[in-house]
């Protein structure tokens, strides 16, 4: 059952890696360029092929979080406070590629990395560092009810920034880039780039469903390990 | 242009590191619990055959 386990949850890493280098290798070579006139570094553009995706992939990772903690919170769930720990830790992951390439991407088509101003870029950023706290955390406080009940919360209430992160750039947007999948009219991108934007979300979400298979199953043979530690000692 | 695909370049390489370095950290400690469950079970006499259906 483990080994079975263990080798679709590689697989689908696996799977997931390769498919993201070939969403990046579709953006490089077919995707076309964007109008230079419009935009001050138009190859810059490209990063939104994994941006978009990673970005989208730490929201799923901020649910599991969120999802994660009410199980432990509300009905002391074993599996919960796992779920909890596996999504704060993709969150981090996740969310650290989205705010690296960001201000990489800023600087080079703004001029400015960031801009304290735009709500989206804040919120995100909060939310990033929520994940960062929880994994920091983790690792440095001891495992009891009360600790996990505290993380548990934060887990919970700092989830309210994910819709809060989506909707800001259709009610308050400022530097930050509008939405472009159903955000109107004059926000559709060019078909090609499209598709090759939403192969990427694909191949992160076989990433995701990969890398927290493969963490929820660390987690369980960390407590059989403990288990048959404590056998071993008990006997020795 | 030039240093569009200079920006470009770096934003992979961050998120390529990130992401290849946390699969890779996954991948190692997922192998090197097996190697310790395996040894403290086949010095405890479980087959982990028989452990993992209980």
């Amino acid at each position: 059952m483990r080994r079975g386990v263990l080798t679709i949850a590689v697989a689908l890493t696996l799977l997931g890696l390769m498919l993201a280098a070939i969403t990046l290798w579709l953006g490089f070579t077919w995707a076309p360029g964007v109008n230079p006139d419009d935009w001050k570094a138009p190859e810059a553009y490209r990063i939104l092929f994994w941006h978009v995706p990673a970005a989208w992939a730490s929201f799923q990772a901020f649910t599991l979080l969120f999802i994660g903690s009410g199980a432990w919170f509300l009905k002391r769930l074993e599996w919960g406070w796992k779920l909890h720990v596996v999504g704060a830790q993709l969150g981090l992951v996740f969310g650290l590629c989205v705010i690296i390439s960001g201000p990489i991407w800023g600087t080079a088509e703004w001029g400015t990395p960031w801009d304290l101003t735009d709500v989206r870029l804040n919120t995100y950023a909060v939310l990033t560092s929520l994940s960062l706290f929880l994994v920091m955390g983790h690792q440095a406080q001891p495992d009891t009810e009360d600790t996990r009940d505290t993380f548990s919360s934060v887990g919970l209430f700092g989830f309210i920034l994910v819709p809060i992160t989506i909707i800001s750039i259709r009610i308050w947007q400022n530097r930050h880039p509008g939405p472009v999948i159903g955000g109107g009219e004059d926000s559709g991108l060019d078909p090609q780039i499209l598709m090759v934007l939403l192969f990427g979300l694909f191949s992160f979400q076989i990433l995701v469903a990969g890398q927290v298979m493969l963490r929820y199953l660390i987690g369980g043979l960390e407590d059989r390990l403990t288990e048959i530690q404590g056998k071993l000692d008990t006997r020795y | 242009m030039t240093s569009g695909t200079l920006f470009l370049a770096i934003a992979y390489v961050a998120m390529i590191g990130i992401i290849g370095g946390w699969t890779w950290k996954l991948l190692a400690r997922v192998g090197e619990l097996s190697d310790r469950l395996s040894a403290a079970e086949s010095t405890l006499g479980i087959n982990s055959q028989n452990a993992e259906e209980e």
